[in-house]
């Protein structure tokens, strides 16, 4: 095991440069988790202000402010934007961080293929995004529905396509080799004595999470590829004027994009489980039920898909069956539900920030999870589908769910993160904002798809009804956009004037709780004992108050080669991640000009991936 | 108590990996699970591919594209198939050898499974060749009713195809729209057929250059029965690759 000494980063002894050089090369899951929170921090700004246009193009009826090709392109931009380049990475940037914490572990399983997913991240967001300079934005939805996104239809024939099918098979690559990390780190870096049932509840949801990418994302790798053959090849996959099968197109694409869902908002009900314990001062009620209802919404998850077909003649039988196990679904969500509002009854409630958020996301995500079993219902759907009722439901999921979760989240563990707290007076105003600003934006969407506003549609006649509350929606996104603001105004004043927490500014109970804030390289100087769920509050209010030794390699006295080792011993910095990642997005770039020399670019691409490929072998072969 | 609690902290440090099967939290090595779920997400990467090839098969002989059995000689590929499965045998050997530190064997079945990755991937150029020589024809039948029935005939089918479609339909048209070469885009079977067999072959080729790899370290003498896992690991994706084999063959041969 040859391996090199990590001392602790002291700020201010470097140069720009240097440290720069160590963001890149660095290996670390705690540095990698930041540089995916912020790089996806931009994409949600990148993706809002796309929502902000498309909102002040419907502020009045007969707008001119957007033309109909931009309006597809900003909705498409928009939805692929927030899924696959904001809350996945905020989730991802997030469990990179914490759970190895949670787990007791000094890093991810591959420190190496976890900086590589990150630059995969990062290169294939900067392509989907080259789109805006260099050709056309998608413009197909970001369902990318067949035929239209398969031959241009009635939109323009462009590579705008392409540039969508190309990003999201880079973003998959780095989900995936991203979940197969946190399955190995998870299951196998777990500390002594953090078996399974003593599991943070953060970390049940990322392992979910992270089988669900595992299983759903080669769908749409696969419906992807076939449907840029169908664009550059002449196949006939998806084309009916062919013999394909646009239905195919759907249910490869739903067999992912619905456990996607559940891949978007299970991460916020793992911050919900860890939120609400520590602010209510009391265990987590039903921890048992919390995590099997995890793994039971991921299994149920993968057998919904058709739900969101229903209008397109699957037949009765079809969409009795889906609708069937899309109401099962509500079951074990409700159990969560019901064990939430059970931590905090009775609890000596701690209102701060992140709380305020967990009981709006609760709020919330019910409302969306209501409307979610109306649509559930083929009937209901048949009226509603492709209606604003839809963008209202899913956004109470994905915004009163997901990012409620994840600011929850944020102010939980930012002091964790950064050592310095967040402003608790700034936080109560984004959160007020945000809370009004969310339901004024997205509760009238559901009235007015009920009177038949379609969605994806760019304008609408004055004199139907729908003035007045799309100018309200309109007017709470912009409220939505002032709380962004005051967000990353609060990040910014922090970083100077934030308050600097201990180790242990919530009284938390978990394992990340019991190192420094920020923590050392190696995580952990000392480790509690494991003994129970709650590892941390044992050894603040437990009888049995100790550590193990400390982690001193010498100590252990085994056979090895760590002569010169004299404490946790972590992979080198690595140059290779980021060579593999944009060898893969320069060949990305080749196959999206196929017809004018891009097989150049392939070329070049995969030999740089090559060297790549070869750089991190070697280093792991020298482990 | 202490030391060996320190002693499996240890072990996590190092990343659970490189002296055979260290004490993980599983108690298996972290990168043959990591393996083992990534080949879990290939499998899903296949059964995608293959569903695509099984859905879109009724609308391909609908149309009157070419019938997979009027083209694919179960001879060759059942040979393929045999090679493949031989090719697993000689991965176990190899891994057997490592595991004993039989030096020699290693080489031998480590370069016998690289042949005969070979042999497959030749097999399968020689019989894409084939096929894109090929050619079929598209017999459009039109009864007096207006029905139209559309048939998939095979071109050294077709002189003794077409009397017997004009006995069987005798007052209808017949019409020949002329010969079609079987390539990847002439026909829904074409294109489900080179996506999901070419996909397949790439799985080999990568795992030809995958042990070549290992070959090479086991001849500098880098490989032993101490990093028995390098020749496991090649092993895995290799069985892996066979299996899918098994499974595309039984369908679109056998069935």
């Amino acid at each position: 095991m040859a391996t090199t000494a990590v001392p602790v980063p002291q700020a201010g002894e470097r140069s720009r440069w240097a440290t720069i050089w160590e963001w890149i090369t660095t290996v670390d899951h705690k540095r990698i988790g930041i540089l995916y929170i912020f790089t996806a921090i931009a994409f949600f700004v990148w993706g809002g202000i796309d929502a902000l246009l498309l909102r002040i193009q419907l502020a009045a009826p007969e707008n001119n402010f957007l033309s109909p090709q931009v309006y597809n392109e900003l909705f498409t931009m928009h939805g692929t934007t927030m899924v696959f380049m904001a809350v996945m990475p905020l989730n991802v940037g997030l469990g990179n961080f914490i759970v190895p914490l949670m787990v007791g572990a000094n890093d991810m399983a591959y420190p190496r293929l976890n900086a590589l997913s990150y630059w995969l991240f990062l290169f294939g967001g900067i392509f989907l995004s080259s789109s805006y300079i260099i050709g056309h934005p998608p413009d197909a939805g970001w369902f990318a529905y067949a035929p239209l996104s398969a031959n241009g239809g009635v939109l323009p024939k462009t590579n705008a396509m392409d540039f969508w099918v190309i990003g999201i098979n880079i973003l998959g690559v780095s989900s995936i080799l991203g979940a197969v990390n946190f399955i190995v780190t998870i299951l196998n870096l777990r500390a002594p004595g953090m078996k399974f049932n003593r599991m943070p509840l953060f970390v049940w949801a990322q392992l979910v999470v992270a089988f669900l990418i595992v299983f759903a994302f080669p769908s749409i790798t696969v419906a992807s590829i076939l449907l840029y053959f169908d664009r550059n090849f002449g196949t006939a996959f998806f084309l009916p004027e062919r013999g394909g099968d646009p239905m195919l197109w759907q249910h490869l694409f739903w067999f992912f994009g619905h456990p996607e869902v559940y891949i978007l908002i299970l991460p916020a009900f793992g911050i919900i489980s860890e939120v609400f314990p520590v602010f209510s001062r009391k265990p987590i009620f039903g921890y048992a039920f919390i995590a099997y209802s995890s793994v039971a919404i991921g299994f149920l998850g993968f057998t919904v898909w058709a739900h969101h077909m229903f209008a397109v003649g699957m037949g009765p039988i079809a969409n009795a069956a889906f609708s069937a196990t899309s109401l099962m679904i509500s079951i074990p969500t409700g159990v969560k539900i019901f064990n939430w509002l059970a931590t905090l009854w009775g609890g000596s409630l701690n209102f701060k920030t992140p709380l305020y958020y967990g009981v709006a996301f609760i709020f919330l995500f019910v409302i969306g999870g209501i409307t979610g079993v109306m649509l559930a219902i083929p009937p209901l759907d048949y009226q509603t589908t492709d209606s604003y009722f839809v963008v209202g439901h899913f956004h109470y999921v994905l915004f009163g769910g997901a990012i409620f979760g994840l600011f929850a989240g944020f102010y939980y563990w930012w002091p964790k993160m950064f050592g310095r707290m967040l402003s608790e007076r700034l936080g109560i105003w984004q959160f007020w904002l945000m809370f009004i600003g969310m339901n004024l934006t997205f509760m009238p969407m559901h009235y007015l798809g009920m009177i038949g506003q379609p969605r994806r549609t760019w304008t609408y006649e004055a004199g139907m009804g729908f003035e007045f509350w799309n100018l309200m929606e309109t007017i709470g996104a912009l409220i939505i956009a002032l709380s962004v603001a005051i967000f990353l105004l609060n990040v910014i004043l922090s970083r100077r004037n934030g308050e600097i927490p201990g180790d242990d500014p919530w009284d938390g109970h978990t394992l990340e709780w019991a190192t420094s804030s920020p923590p050392p390289a190696h995580n952990f100087d000392k480790m509690p004992v494991i003994r129970s769920r709650r590892p941390v509050w044992d050894l603040k209010y437990g009888d049995a108050q100790h550590f193990t030794e400390p982690r001193d390699v010498k100590a252990a006295g085994s056979t090895d080669e760590d002569e010169h080792s004299h404490g946790i011993h972590l992979p080198p910095p690595s140059f290779y991640p980021i060579i593999l990642a944009f060898g893969l997005t320069v060949a990305g770039y080749g196959l999206l000009y196929i017809y004018s020399g891009g097989v150049w670019g392939i070329v070049i691409g995969l030999s740089i991936m090559w060297v790549g490929i070869a750089g991190l072998a070697s280093e792991a072969a020298r482990d | 108590m202490a030391q060996a609690v320190a002693h499996d902290q240890k072990e996590h440090a190092a990343g659970g990996h490189g002296h055979g099967h260290p004490p993980t939290s599983l108690g298996l090595n972290s990168r043959k699970v990591g393996l083992w779920t990534f080949i879990s997400s290939e499998a899903i990467f296949f059964t995608a591919l293959i569903s695509t090839y099984l859905v879109l098969k009724p609308r391909n002989i609908a149309l009157g594209g070419p019938e997979p059995q009027d083209f694919l000689g179960i001879t060759l590929t059942a040979i393929l198939a045999f090679i493949l499965l031989m090719s697993s045998l000689t991965m176990v050997l190899a891994l057997h050898a490592v595991e004993t530190d039989n030096v020699r064997g290693t080489r031998l079945w480590l370069g016998a499974t690289i042949l005969l990755g070979l042999m497959f991937l030749g097999g399968q150029v020689y019989e894409f060749n084939k096929l894109w020589s090929e050619g079929f024809h598209t017999i459009v039948i039109t009864e007096p009713d207006g029905k139209v029935e559309r048939i998939g005939v095979a071109e050294h089918h077709l002189e003794e195809e077409l009397p017997h479609l004009q006995a069987e339909h005798p007052n209808a048209q017949i019409q020949d729209t002329g010969r079609k070469p079987v390539t990847w885009t002439t026909s829904l079977f074409g294109s489900t057929f080179f996506t999901m067999t070419g996909f397949h072959g790439t799985h080999v080729a990568i795992g030809v250059v995958w042990l070549s790899i290992v070959l090479v370290m086991s001849l500098r003498g880098a490989i032993s029965s101490r990093n028995s896992l390098t020749v496991e690991m090649a092993g895995l994706y290799w069985h892996f690759v066979d299996l899918v084999w098994v499974a595309i063959f039984t369908l679109i041969y056998l069935i």
